[in-house]
């Protein structure tokens, strides 16, 4: 990101829709009501939407993905309609890559003056029975290397990471315990969590289902259906609103590629995110000791350490200690996932950390409110390509 | 008569102009890694060109099928209907002793070893035609000879 587009646009609005495993509502309906609430919050109606932007994709690894509109994606046409603005959409985007990249097309798109209002919302269908199935008989393309032995599942492929990052360091899955304990204990203070309302144990943890040795079904977010928006303006017209807001400082993008066969290895998430990390500072102008708060993107536990460690935190190896000892808690050196992430709070591909920067920034973080919280960083998906990170301050 | 089904064998790969050396290969009970002559460097999986250099005039050259775990998982959760009865699944992520990085995926059926654990490539024909390296442990240094 050039610095020509530091601060110039403003995220005003967070809105959710209900977040559970069953819905009543399709996922058009929910999404529809988080666009709405969104627009409550920055003190916008329907008609001020210019520009709408998604990832219209389902989760679903080695299934059949659904495709239906508003039932399993909802697309960025369905939208408008549904809102009754599809006449006065002067820009819209739908990305192939996780939503976040919406977000930073949303930045071009009003810095660029292509329009004036933007929602960026994902909406995401969990389907019915295992998501994570490979079903098929054939394996072709990069499965050929992977799937017929079952190395076809996201919690494998990040599993292979942890126990790395355990063995390297010394760590045992005590320390995982501690920091999953101290992540609920955040969650808690959510209400809207999908484990609010459900302390932890370190017995728990170390009790829980084993996934993919060592990793537990708690060190994966938990899939719920549901939708988020946000709703970004430039920073002048936010600030003439008076409606809370937070400004996007700086992005940065993943590009290290993922190793073939393998998906992922602890060594490529280490180069993968400190390459982001100089990104993401050089855009910004902040530093590591100028963050308040940080949302680190864990779809999967161990991704939160490898994150803090790439941006410059910690040292490599460092953060899972540090995390163990408290040091992410909201009342520790520097609050980490402030609302539980999206272990905690839900699966929501990016946006559970995105809203959750913004409302800290805005004080709407109510009992888990960090007081002050000045600057955040956000981060999503695990540092390698189709990654991104946002530094984001209070005006 | 009725019995009970079966469950659905693993997913079978479907070679490819790309990779079609590396199945044939194993077929052959060797493991082949594809080879630029010009960085002379191996990369894997197979790619249409060299990562290094760009070329597309690719070969590929046998190896030891010796490395060491770089790391592993246990899966205790079935990937897909076929596994269901194959758990735990160990698999491994073996960096071979040819090149530093060069990293190879596989199952291996003795379970997890720490990583640094010496390890050789064994082949196992899993369907007519279709040859899987595994992974076990090397028994000891003088196995090597």
């Amino acid at each position: 990101m050039s610095n020509r587009l530091r601060d110039q646009v403003a995220i005003t609005g967070v809105g959710y829709s209900d977040l559970s495993r069953r819905p009543s509502a399709s996922l058009g309906t929910l999404t529809v009501s988080a666009v709405d609430a969104a627009l409550d919050a920055a003190g916008l109606r329907r008609s001020d939407v210019d520009g709408i932007a998604t990832s219209p994709s389902m989760p679903r690894y080695g299934g059949r993905k659904g495709v239906e509109d508003g039932t399993d994606i909802v697309s960025t046409g369905y939208l408008a309609g549904r809102l009754g603005i599809a006449d006065a959409i002067t820009w819209s985007s739908s990305t192939t890559h996780m939503v976040t990249y919406s977000l930073i097309d949303a930045v071009h798109a009003i810095a660029a003056g292509a329009c004036e209002t933007v929602v960026v919302y994902r909406a995401v269908h969990v389907p019915d029975g295992r998501y994570i199935s490979f079903d098929s008989t054939v394996a072709v393309g990069g499965d050929q290397f992977t799937a017929p032995f079952g190395f076809s599942g996201p919690p494998s492929w990040a599993g292979v990471v942890m126990r790395r990052y355990l063995d390297l360091h010394g760590y045992s899955r005590e320390h995982l315990a501690r920091f999953a304990v101290a992540n609920r204990a955040t969650t808690l203070l959510n209400p809207r969590a999908y484990w609010s309302g459900k302390p932890l144990t370190v017995e728990d943890y170390l009790g829980a289902r084993m996934v993919s040795d060592p990793m537990t079904i708690l060190d994966c977010d938990i899939p719920v259906d549901g939708a988020v928006a946000l709703v970004l303006t430039s920073a002048e017209r936010a600030a003439s609103s008076g409606a809370p807001h937070a400004l996007v400082s700086g992005y940065a993008l993943g590009t290290q590629a993922a190793p073939r066969g393998v998906y992922m290895t602890l060594e490529d998430l280490w180069s993968g995110t400190e390459r982001m990390g100089v990104r993401l500072w050089q855009s910004s102008g902040m530093r590591p000791e100028d963050i308040d708060v940080v949302q680190a993107y864990d779809g999967f536990s161990i991704f939160v350490p490898t994150w803090l460690e790439g941006l410059g935190f910690h040292a490599r190896g460092d953060a899972l200690g540090a995390l163990a000892e408290g040091s992410g808690s909201l009342t520790g050196p520097r609050p980490v996932n402030t609302g539980g992430g999206s272990l905690g709070e839900g699966r929501l591909h990016g946006m559970t950390q995105l809203a959750e920067a913004v409302l800290q920034l805005t004080d709407q973080g109510g009992q888990r409110q960090v007081d002050g919280a000045g600057t955040a960083v956000a981060t999503i998906s695990n540092g390698l390509a189709g990654s991104t990170a946002f530094a984001l301050r209070r005006p | 008569m009725s019995e009970t089904p079966l469950p659905p064998a693993p997913p079978l790969p479907v070679p490819d102009p790309v990779t079609a050396f590396f199945w044939e290969a194993l077929r052959e009970h060797t493991l082949a890694i594809q080879w630029c002559s010009r960085c002379e460097r191996f990369q894997h999986t197979p790619a249409h060109y060299c990562f290094g250099c760009g070329t597309e005039e690719l070969t590929s050259r046998t190896v030891s099928g010796r490395g060491r775990v770089h790391s592993s998982t246990t899966l205790l959760d079935p990937p897909g209907p076929a596994f269901v009865d194959r758990l735990p699944l160990t698999i491994v992520v073996v960096e071979l002793d040819e090149q530093a990085g060069l990293v190879l995926a596989a199952e291996m059926p003795s379970g997890p070893a720490p990583i640094g654990t010496p390890v050789e490539a064994y082949f196992e024909d899993v369907a007519a035609g279709t040859t899987l390296p595994r992974f076990r442990p090397l028994a000891n240094e003088s196995d090597q000879a």
